[in-house]
């Protein structure tokens, strides 16, 4: 009788029959940098004009510009994006760049903004720690960059016209 | 004497009553999802979201050993380096083949695989003039791509099982 109930158990358990196949999936994620002028990368004019009262300080600043960009890095990677001029700005004046806080659709690791910066030929760290991220694209996105013409020599100012441009780069740290 | 006829009795009925699938067979091998990622053309944007394999990547084909033999298919993954925001779905975009009075039900939406097995779809094998069901085409989607997941290689094994209930 114990023999009958082994072959039973032995025929019923070889009629659960299963199969199984595999197959396998991989998806390799590259590294990504992409950095952009918001709306667009065309210059602006920064004029100090006419005071309106004798004595009174004279500035100019612009805040049309956002600095968008995508970053896809490694684990344990970070980066940077930094700023330098090119070109030489009239004698007695400086540009000074204050990026904003970041505000935006974006997400991930948006990095951190230095407070301000006198631009010079000499590249500067503008933001820092950039990790995997996106701001979102367009105005309003990423960090807003406020450009400030000031007067840092009066006794040097003369009335002139000077072009310069502004270079951005995004490096891995 | 007796347990003899008795054990013949017990064979014969197990076999009738417990179907018994033959094959299950996969075409189209490993899927390298990679090569279908769409660049990032703006600074600002990230991926938009999904990459989709062909509709028919996988044909996959059921076979049973008795007419009218009941099938239900599960499917599961296996992780060897995923990430966890990356999610996996499958769906069946087609009936395929399935020969004189053989069925096939559900599979037809797309459904998340998990690392235990859950129902796909189900039906009967019908062996009918030596049909079976064969040429099932089935596609595959990740979601969740994103800039903000490190860059690495990702890969996840997908299991199919069949069982006859």
């Amino acid at each position: 009788m114990k023999l009958l109930v082994v072959f039973c158990f032995l025929g019923i358990s070889g009629c659960f029959a299963q199969k199984t196949e595999t197959l396998d999936v991989k998806l390799s994620l590259e590294s990504v940098t992409l950095l952009d002028i918001a709306p667009d990368n065309t210059g602006f004019t920064l004029n100090f004009g006419i005071p309106t009262d004798a004595g009174k300080a004279v500035t100019a600043t612009n805040n049309t510009k956002w600095l968008n960009f995508t970053s896809a890095v490694k684990p344990g990677v970070s980066r940077s994006i930094r700023v330098q001029m090119s070109g030489t700005l009239p004698t007695g004046v400086s540009l000074n760049l204050t990026p904003s806080a970041y505000t935006g659709t974006g997400a991930g690791a948006l990095g951190i903004p230095v407070a301000s910066l006198m631009l010079s030929t000499a590249s500067q760290t503008l933001i820092s720690n950039i990790g995997g991220a996106f701001t979102g694209n367009g105005s309003n996105n990423g960090y807003n960059l406020i450009y400030s013409l000031s007067v840092s020599n009066f006794a040097q100012l003369r009335t002139q016209s000077r072009s310069v441009s502004l270079i951005y780069t995004i490096v891995d740290n | 004497m007796k347990y003899f006829w008795i054990l013949g009795f017990s064979l014969l009925t197990s076999n009738l009553l417990f179907a018994q699938i033959s094959k299950l067979d996969a075409k189209g091998g490993n899927w390298d999802a990679g090569k279908l990622l769409v660049t990032i053309t703006e600074a600002g944007l990230d991926y938009t979201g999904t990459v989709s394999s062909d509709a028919d990547h996988t044909i996959l084909e059921i076979d049973a050993k008795e007419d009218n033999d009941p099938y239900t298919l599960t499917i599961s993954r296996q992780d060897n380096n995923w990430h966890p925001m990356l999610t996996l779905w499958a769906r069946r975009t087609g009936d395929g083949s399935l020969g004189n009075g053989g069925t096939i039900m559900g599979g037809q939406s797309y459904i998340q695989l998990a690392p235990n097995a859950q129902y796909f779809f189900s039906g009967l094998v019908s062996r009918g003039g030596g049909s079976r069901v064969k040429d099932i085409p089935i596609q595959y989607e990740i979601r969740g791509l994103s800039v903000l997941i490190p860059v690495s290689s990702y890969s996840t094994t997908i299991i199919y099982t069949v069982t006859s209930p």
